[in-house]
């Protein structure tokens, strides 16, 4: 693997994991006032209720802010794959471009011709029309999300898809298995529902700071009705679509479930631990040996991943170094066979135009199932072999994400997840019993308002769970990040690059938030 | 002439739009900027296209790339 430029790779990784963390900010509160947005306007026309309307469009405003800044850092982040990840372009392409393009010609444009209406078609269009554009802007930015999760599920379980040797490209096959796998459903309802999250815990937050300084109490009421309920909605649906997630990726990815739990040693009846601290044990023969203490509840791991109290979770010694009696095979073998495989690809490319006999014969074997099940599925451990034993113990343990950050990311989303319920439950309660302004009810508004920047931070976490989980793999078993970046490309230029982007986002950022603010302090009624 | 006044009208409905709505045109400037920031700046000066340029065919970047994962 020394071949292979780390430095290049790891601000590569990080500008992406920057840009991407700016586009969800916006993108994840666009998705949730899209909803909220929709339902306020959809009572407006339904009662006639003016209040309502001014409701609508003020927070169609901060809606408004968020759709386009989420463009422009969703633009770069789709640049990226070409410039930095061109590799990993080439070799998905013709799979993973697909579903991004539909997102640019469906979605994109039926929410950029909608969106238009929204804003500038008050009194333009029936109020009949403007409702169905503004629930048609909510319906596309979901269908915009869908697409590309379907594309990031692909990535995490390529399915529908067969590798061209002569062009060294995946090609796809089955488009139906690529957009219903069951890693892009979990991955896009439980994507969608903690954008309802965000935008509910958000519009709860503001309406809670008019509370608190006792100005326009009744529209904050309505609003955090609407905004706890879509909250609570989006609450539930990531419990469920949760728990769906969980046995999936315990059946695809059964490292990041491993990592994510802290499971070194997998055991039948596999606890779940509620806090673990971790120690490396420094032991150079398996480096990625740790000691851990846990708090723990017995068996629920199992149950969580396979609805089994007594099943068996294999943890990262077992994926590693294979365990035969559970049929897990070890990662030397599985990378000694993904070397053959990657030898075999080679000797073919390079007997082409030599030896036409020797290139038919290498060229059969990609389409012989059997040779495929047996060596090409394991193509992306190939990167690790090595023949020296002690080069390759240092190898595989890039085999394994980092434990301590993922541990720790899925409990910090799942503990705000449950404060958020707390949050939206008693003031959504309140503001349905008309009970806002009653006694101890400051603590509460308070810590709605501190839980708007938490919100962001628990869906941050959760991306961390899905992609720092999911290391050191671009294509989950077929091309590692390291191997996946742009070949011979300058490091300085995406240094330099780097923190070009951080200092433009940043500037957008202040001024979106610069926006946003001035909007609350105008308020509804002035907005 | 009746072109002239629709084009007329066309246009004093976008600069009216456009001094109505700030926030919408602050929204667009952000987009043109990374726009112009990317394909004028960045994507010239430090993203050169180096498959497109090195090969004609895709062939021929089909050769390199199976170099490039096969190392």
């Amino acid at each position: 693997m020394e071949q292979f430029d780390f430095s290049l790779v790891d601000w590569s990784r990080l500008q992406f994991a920057m840009t991407a963390m700016y586009h969800w900010i916006f993108v994840s509160l666009t998705i949730g006032l899209a909803l909220i947005v929709a339902i306020m306007e959809t009572v407006y026309v339904r009662t006639g209720n003016e209040e309502w309307k001014r409701l609508t469009k003020f927070w169609m405003i901060i809606f408004g802010v968020n759709f386009a800044l989420g463009v422009a850092t969703g633009i770069i982040l789709e640049f990226q794959f070409g410039t930095n990840w061109s590799n990993y372009s080439w070799f998905v392409g013709d799979v993973f471009g697909a579903p991004l393009a539909i997102e640019g010609f469906m979605a994109f444009f039926l929410e950029a011709t909608f969106i238009a209406v929204m804003f500038f078609g008050w009194n333009r269009v029936s109020k009949g029309f403007h409702l169905l554009s503004t629930w048609l802007v909510a319906g596309s930015v979901c269908l915009s999300a869908l697409w590309i999760l379907i594309a990031n599920a692909w990535m995490q379980y390529p399915v529908g898809m067969q590798f061209n040797p002569d062009m060294a490209r995946m090609e796809m096959i089955n488009f139906w298995e690529v957009i219903f796998s069951p890693v892009a459903i979990s991955k896009f309802f439980h994507s969608v529902a903690s954008c309802w999250i965000t935008g509910g815990v958000v519009v709860v937050g503001i309406s809670s700071w008019f509370l608190l300084k006792k100005r326009h109490i009744e529209q904050a009421r309505r609003s955090i009705l609407v905004g706890a309920a879509v909250g609570l909605l989006g609450s539930a649906l990531v419990m469920i679509t949760g728990d769906t997630s969980a046995r999936v990726v315990a059946q695809t990815q059964p490292m990041k479930l491993a990592v994510m739990e802290g499971l070194y040693e997998g055991t039948e009846g596999a606890p779940f631990s509620i806090v673990a601290f971790f120690n490396s044990t420094n032991n150079p023969e398996r480096p990625y040996e740790h000691e851990q203490m846990a708090l723990e509840i017995p068996k629920l791991l199992s149950l969580m991943s396979t609805h089994d109290f007594n099943a068996f979770v294999p943890g990262i010694v077992d994926l590693i170094e294979g365990n035969e009696a559970h049929g897990i095979m070890s990662a030397y073998e599985r990378a000694r066979r993904g070397q053959v495989a990657q030898n075999t690809l080679r000797e073919m490319k390079d007997a082409r135009d030599v030896n036409p006999a020797e290139y038919a014969r290498l060229r059969a074997l990609f389409n012989d199932d059997k040779w495929l099940n047996e060596y090409m599925i394991h193509f992306g451990y190939g990167y690790f072999y090595d023949e020296d034993i002690n080069v390759f113990r240092q190898n595989v343990a890039r085999l394994m994400p980092n434990v301590p950050l993922n541990y720790w990311s899925f409990r910090i989303m799942v503990g705000l997840g449950f404060l958020f319920i707390v949050v939206l439950a008693v003031l959504g309660w309140w503001a349905y019993k008309d009970r806002l302004e009653g006694k101890g009810r400051t603590c509460f508004y308070r810590l709605a308002i501190v839980s708007i920047p938490l919100v962001y931070i628990c869906t941050w976490a959760g991306w961390i769970v899905a992609e720092v989980g999911r290391q050191p793999w671009a294509i989950q078993d077929w091309l590692p990040t390291f191997a996946a970046t742009t070949s011979g490309m300058d490091t300085g230029s995406v240094k330099t690059t780097f923190f070009l982007f951080v200092v433009t986002f940043t500037v957008f950022l202040i001024a979106a938030l610069k926006i946003i603010i001035t909007q609350i302090k105008k308020g509804p009624k002035e907005g | 002439m009746r072109m002239k006044s629709v084009f007329d009208r066309v246009f004093r409905y976008c600069v009216n739009e456009l001094r109505a709505h700030t926030i919408g045109v602050v929204a667009v400037l952000f987009g043109i900027s990374i726009f112009l920031v990317l394909y004028l700046f960045l994507k010239p000066y430090f993203f050169p296209n180096f498959m497109e340029t090195t090969f004609k065919t895709d062939e021929e970047r089909g050769r390199y790339m199976i170099e490039q994962i096969t190392r």
